[in-house]
């Protein structure tokens, strides 16, 4: 029952993750190509208010944008497929491994931030639910509600401030040491953990509600085991299937709080390469979010899968 | 009504009327500059500058006439770009559930992928290409905000068209056009009107988020996410800059977070897209 | 041997139960009826503790075995003395636990080893009708009557001295309907608990139960043996209850229906609370609650 059809199933989630990669990583290369093309000349500002119109011919044909948008598009299409982007136009080095070794100070900011949302969220979000009715439990409800509130930028420039600035117990703008994540995991997670508190109170209140939550208690089973053993676990997929489109959110916030803390992240790059016109780096840069989101959204389904086995057995077909 | 909605009506009510009336009332140019007075401190402060209570920026242009003119244009960006999203969103979710099949199931597939992808990635680039505008900004916004309406106005009317009424109504000869109007958009009407408050307030911070980054509204013209990207470098001297935004944001998402979980409770709506 | 005394159940202020008094003995089945909405569901859950929502009990006592049900002592006796079956074997079990271990929770909560507690699971599945091999299954791998019989091992699985059957049909397909009762009728006779069937199907009630109490808008009105109550009813209630179900052979003319709906908890009217509905009503129904006496709470018998 639990093995025999592993394999095939794999395979098909696995086709069915490629194809979803493909269709939005596609659709929003696609999007942004034709927004570039249609923005203006890229050769004249690669050339810069000093050139001739000649360097801008020459850089033009260069770049083979004298042809046709679809032959550029497919053109276009073809590099994506090798990962090649261009070149910076600033740094003159190849646009995806420009983004891809900024990557992993993202990554980080991340990260911790989701381990912060599940190791101080969760619990919290337990305690909101166990006590919804109590003072306790209306205060951590009340509390998540105005940290979700605070827009990062705001929440980011106070905590600058008063730690970084007024106190100097950790480093302001930069990311040369780990410290420098601080305040950015810090600024990301507020509003991450107060969602997850949010998200696991409204699951458990939920879950709470459901009929077998009554034979659990007809067994004798003790408020902790009812919370815990039995309403956690059903609390589960829905709250991870916000989490994955939340996910989406926290990138978004990334790109900000980068730039407030002027951390090299991919986020802050991005505002850099809008800002100096530098489209190859812009397009890397969507294609490899593009990446994540489809992957962090692969992770939840299979973590969903796992935790369901109604959903295991769909997925079996 | 629920004290929390009222209270939450009461203070929006307050923060709108301040920021379409205060202006007049105020008689300060919020854009004009006067060096001698820059950087003024607020009231309490030492060195705080009569006429000017919540103190001056770099340009010595008056904070309060600042925050309220730039309350304009941030509350009506985001009242905008809600109504429109939301208009969108309904009349896309009412075709994709009232129609069904392949044109439903290509709508809400295209809404995954929209959903799931990082909003403000595509806004930045998309800004950075074509450039800054009220209106290129409400129609990204708009774009961007769509989804979430479709889906719940049409999880509603697959709902709502198979109950009686409904099946009585077509079985009597109405028209598509007078089922959806009679019938399938009062039904959605609440839910939406529940998922719109929820929306402004995320509008008005993904504006000032925008703003903040300077890809938002031009300067002169301040919104809050302006005044507190021009804070932001003279965060050490002059911290107070974007302090008054960035309460005023702040104050005015939580009253609408507040509105719409009250709204939402009061009118009984299931809203899977807000826990 | 469950003794329940003037049990009052109340919800908003509004008592949904109301002086409620009864006993059941060890080996007998006591089938509750009356229509839904009369209370009867309450009165056990109250028994249980296992109210929820608004519902609190506000007076009387139950007495399981001479000790008193207070809330704390509950929490340690559900599961090991007193088994509950509820209505809707769809909902009663958690779906993303193995059937199995949903069975051996109840042994493990009440301080059974591991190994033990699954051993006595497969004998448990066994002894309701079910291969130990279900034991690996989820509930939604078995059909409305496997997963009834699953909870039913639950509720029997500490051989509990009280056992409450909520409508343990009701939710199921005719066609099993007879098979779970059997295997609920076994475990019964097999554990000899005091046993109390909720339900509003009197066919049911009349084979199963020895003893039947009719429940009408939160208040006991007639108690007494099958045989007095079906073959002979004496308040005009449970008179009207027997004509209107459907029998056998009894001919295609419509069922005589009782006139009126039985009362909202909030709007219940003064005195007995059939009284607007009741075909022998005397002036004094409509100001005085008549009490139990000989099994039938009604002026007009006891008067008359």
């Amino acid at each position: 029952m639990k093995t025999d059809r592993t394999g095939p199933r794999v395979l098909r989630a696995g086709a069915v993750w490629l194809v979803r990669l493909a269709v939005t990583v596609l659709g929003v290369l696609t999007l942004l190509f034709f927004l570039l093309r249609l923005s203006g000349d890229p050769a004249a500002v690669l050339v810069g208010p000093g050139g001739t119109l000649e360097d801008i011919e020459r850089v033009r044909r260069e770049l083979g944008l004298d042809l046709p948008l679809w032959t550029q598009y497919g053109a276009f299409l073809g590099d994506v497929a090798r990962l090649d982007f261009g070149v910076s136009a600033y740094t003159g080095e190849p646009a995806i491994s420009a983004v891809l070794v900024r990557l992993p100070l993202t990554l980080q900011v991340v990260g911790a931030t989701l381990a912060l949302a599940l190791l101080i969220g969760v619990p919290l979000g337990m305690l909101a639910a166990a006590r919804a009715r109590r003072p306790s439990g209306r205060a951590i409800t009340a509390g998540a509600a105005a940290a979700q509130a605070v827009p990062n930028f705001v929440l980011g420039m106070l905590l600058l401030l008063v730690f970084a600035l007024w106190l100097g117990w950790l480093p302001s703008y930069g990311s040369e040491s780990p410290l420098h994540s601080v305040l950015p995991t810090l600024t990301l997670a507020a509003f991450t953990v107060a969602r997850v508190v949010r998200l696991v109170r409204a699951g458990l209140l939920e879950a709470l509600s459901q009929d077998f939550i009554r034979t659990v208690r007809a067994k004798g089973g003790s408020r902790l085991r009812v919370l815990a053993r039995h309403a956690l676990p059903n609390a589960f997929p829905p709250v991870l299937a916000f989490l994955v489109v939340d996910s989406a959110y926290l990138l978004s916030s990334t790109v900000i709080v980068e730039q407030l803390y002027a951390y090299d992240g991919i986020g802050k790059q991005l505002v850099d390469a809008i800002f100096q016109r530098d489209y190859p780096i812009v397009q890397a840069t969507v294609f490899v979010v593009a990446v994540l989101v489809v992957a962090v959204s692969a992770v939840g389904d299979v973590l969903g899968a796992l935790a369901d086995p109604r959903v295991r057995r769909e997925a079996a077909g | 009504m629920r004290p929390s909605v009222r209270i939450a009506l009461a203070g929006l009510v307050l923060i709108a009327l301040a920021v379409a009336v205060g202006p007049l009332l105020l008689g300060v140019d919020a854009l004009e500059q006067d060096l001698p007075a820059k950087l003024a401190p607020p009231f309490w402060m030492e060195g705080a500058l009569a006429g000017h209570p919540l103190g001056t920026d770099q340009l010595g242009r008056d904070l309060l006439a600042r925050v309220l003119v730039g309350g304009r244009t941030s509350l009506l960006v985001g009242f905008a770009a809600s109504t429109l999203a939301c208009a969108v969103g309904i009349v896309v979710g009412l075709l994709s559930g009232y129609l069904g099949g392949w044109i439903d199931r290509l709508i809400m597939g295209l809404g995954d992928l929209w959903i799931a992808f990082p909003f403000l990635v595509l806004a930045i680039a998309t800004i950075g290409v074509v450039g800054s505008s009220t209106p290129i900004l409400v129609t990204l916004l708009t774009l961007a905000g769509w989804v979430t309406s479709a889906r719940v106005t049409r999880t509603i009317v697959k709902q709502v068209r198979g109950e009686d009424y409904v099946a009585a109504s077509v079985g009597a000869g109405a028209g598509h056009l007078s089922v959806l109007t009679r019938h399938l958009l009062p039904a959605v009407a609440s839910a939406n009107l529940v998922m719109w408050t929820f929306v402004v307030g995320t509008m008005v911070l993904v504006e000032g988020g925008l703003s903040f980054l300077g890809l938002g509204v031009r300067p002169p013209a301040p919104s809050w996410g302006t005044i507190l990207s021009d804070g932001r470098e003279l965060l050490e001297t002059a911290w107070w800059i974007p302090l008054w935004p960035g309460l005023a944001l702040t104050l005015t998402v939580l009253l609408v977070n507040l509105l719409g979980d009250g709204l939402r409770d009061a009118l009984d709506v299931r809203m899977d897209d807000h826990a | 041997m469950l003794e329940v005394q003037d049990l009052v159940v109340t919800a908003g202020g509004v008592r949904i139960v109301d002086g409620v008094s009864f006993e059941v003995r060890p080996g007998e089945v006591l089938g509750m009826v009356g229509e839904s909405g009369s209370g009867k569901t309450m009165t056990m859950l109250a028994v249980a503790g296992l109210l929820s929502g608004p519902a609190r009990v506000a007076g009387g006592t139950a007495v399981l075995d001479g000790t008193e049900l207070t809330e704390a002592r509950l929490e340690r006796l559900r599961g090991r003395r007193i088994g509950f079956v509820f209505q809707d074997p769809a909902t009663s079990l958690n779906p993303l636990m193995r059937v199995g271990t949903q069975i051996s929770e109840v042994l493990r909560i009440h301080g059974v080893s591991r190994g033990e507690a699954r051993r006595r699971a497969a004998e448990l599945l066994e002894q309701v009708g079910l291969g130990p091999e279900r034991a690996g299954r989820y509930p939604h791998e078995l059909s409305g009557g496997q997963r009834q019989r699953i909870v039913i091992a639950m509720a029997i699985a500490l051989r509990p001295s009280l056992l409450i059957a909520d409508e343990p049909t009701t939710a199921l397909d005719v066609t099993v309907q007879e098979q779970v009762m059997q295997v609920l009728r076994t475990a019964q006779r097999e554990t000899g608990a005091a046993t109390v069937l909720v339900s509003h199907d009197l066919g049911l009630v009349a084979e199963a139960a020895h003893r039947i109490a009719v429940m009408y808008a939160g208040r006991l009105v007639e108690t007494g043996t099958v045989e007095e109550v079906l073959g002979a009813p004496r308040h005009p209630y449970s008179a009207a209850l027997m004509r209107s179900r459907p029998r056998v052979g009894t001919g295609r003319g419509p069922l005589p229906v009782i006139p009126g709906y039985p009362p909202a908890p909030r709007s219940r009217p003064p005195g007995c609370a059939f009284h607007p509905r009741c075909p022998v009503a005397l002036d004094r129904c409509a100001k005085e609650t008549p009490p139990l006496v000989g099994g039938v709470a009604c002026w007009a018998v006891q008067d008359g």
